[in-house]
């Protein structure tokens, strides 16, 4: 997973904290969301992502794929989510 | 994406989690500038190795390090400062300059702007060409600053321009604010002075004449730029951003912060994880409270005080001493507005 250039982000206290630089913007992520962050990122997941929701967090894959692509946003490179 | 967030939000998390969350590297301490008020000791020559620098930031990353500042003397006498940078934003940090800025190129300040670092910090002293040489010690400093100004307005680089206000530049901050507000930059000035690195006390030579600082401290109550009165809570810790910041120097000196330069670890003894972790003079330092300022319990300009551990060190090698220079401020602020308020 390659994430876009422009992106910062760091975890403190299990929250994720992602800092758009060229648009001056934060995004703060908690719960299912950090965590699905953090599997695409440091994890390299891209379809295992999705099953490991679906066991950990209770959730059906219809819901996953959506909180995962709004967290994306444009903040992963475009391959990527054409990968998917 | 939300607007409500702030990068404060991250560093009380921060605080909370006592975890490293801002790293200062001084990447050297060569500089090609001898500014009069500066806390380095201008006779020293280190560089820390390229290798050195990546594995801090590889180490920072898995801490949890979010910000890197790196720092001089000046980073661009570094030929790799740009791969350095690169390193960093590769790691998803974000990173801040601080930098004189004179040897600033069109093609540096280019790759700079696909990097998109958080800021360019420079110092500029006065637009007077004059004053600004005098205190740089180089003939021309304020033509090559202000070229590179233009590179970073440009390329759109995040600048913040340092005013740091002596008794020779006292009054010129006005004019260079008004400069900052015209091109886009942040301008932030400030009449602190600190004692040199290795307790040298030249740099206090320079602090501004009492008229110089009740006319700043005006000013910037005048812009909403003073938040005194505070509140001096006995129970708070001195200084919240020893919770979350630590800077390294040239030599491999593990610091509590940029300006607090009581060594608790040096990294080429120990990893800057065993330091943050384990050093007992960081815990200690970290572990203030108010309660421990001796001299400030009782003083009536505590609440006009922004007393600082570092400089009070600086000035005494102790930490928890009344600061000279910080009561000198808070003696002005209270002259000028301490009737006003009812404390």
């Amino acid at each position: 997973m390659k994430i876009k250039e422009y992106v910062s982000w760091q975890e403190v206290n299990k929250i994720v904290f992602i800092f758009d630089e060229r648009n001056n913007d934060i995004l703060k992520l908690e719960g299912l969301s950090a965590d699905i962050w953090k599997k695409c990122v440091c994890e390299n997941l891209s379809e295992e992502y999705l099953s490991y929701i679906e066991e950990n967090f209770n959730v059906s894959r219809f819901e996953a794929t959506q909180d995962k692509n709004d967290i994306i946003n444009d903040l992963f490179t475009k391959e990527i989510i054409d990968n998917e | 994406m939300s607007n409500s967030v702030d990068i404060s939000s991250f560093y009380n998390e921060a605080f909370k989690a006592r975890q490293l969350g801002s790293l200062t590297i001084e990447v050297t301490s060569s500089c090609n500038f001898l500014c009069r008020h500066c806390y380095v000791d201008q006779s020293s020559n280190n560089f820390l190795e390229y290798e050195t620098i990546i594995g801090i930031i590889d180490e920072a990353r898995d801490l949890g390090v979010l910000d890197i500042l790196f720092t001089g003397g000046e980073i661009l006498l570094r030929d790799d400062i740009l791969e350095i940078v690169t390193y960093a934003r590769e790691k998803h940090i974000r990173v801040s300059l601080m930098s004189n800025s004179s040897l600033l190129t069109e093609d540096f300040v280019k790759s700079l702007s696909n990097l998109y670092i958080s800021e360019f910090s420079t110092t500029l002293f006065s637009l007077d060409n004059e004053k600004n040489d005098f205190i740089t010690r180089s003939r021309g400093s304020t033509h090559k600053i202000m070229k590179s100004l233009e590179l970073l307005e440009k390329y759109k680089i995040p600048t913040r321009v340092k005013v740091p206000l002596l008794n020779i530049n006292g009054d010129d901050y006005s004019l260079i604010e008004e400069y900052c507000n015209q091109h886009g930059f942040t301008c932030a000035s400030s009449p602190v002075i600190f004692p040199r690195k290795d307790k040298g006390v030249e740099p206090l030579e320079h602090l501004t004449t009492n008229e110089q600082l009740s006319r700043i401290i005006t000013s910037f109550r005048e812009k909403d730029n003073d938040s005194f009165p505070i509140v001096f809570n006995k129970k708070e810790r001195i200084c919240k951003s020893l919770q979350y910041s630590l800077a390294i120097d040239s030599s491999g000196k593990v610091f509590p912060c940029n300006s607090f330069f009581y060594e608790v670890g040096n990294i080429f003894n120990d990893s800057l994880k065993n330091i943050w972790l384990e050093s007992s003079k960081l815990r200690e330092v970290q572990d203030m409270t108010n309660e421990q300022l001796n001299d400030c319990n009782d003083c009536i300009y505590n609440v006009w005080c922004s007393f600082c551990p570092g400089i009070s060190f600086g000035e005494n090698n102790s930490f928890l001493k009344c600061s000279f220079s910080a009561k000198r401020i808070a003696e002005v602020r209270y002259k000028c507005f301490g009737k006003e308020v009812n404390v």
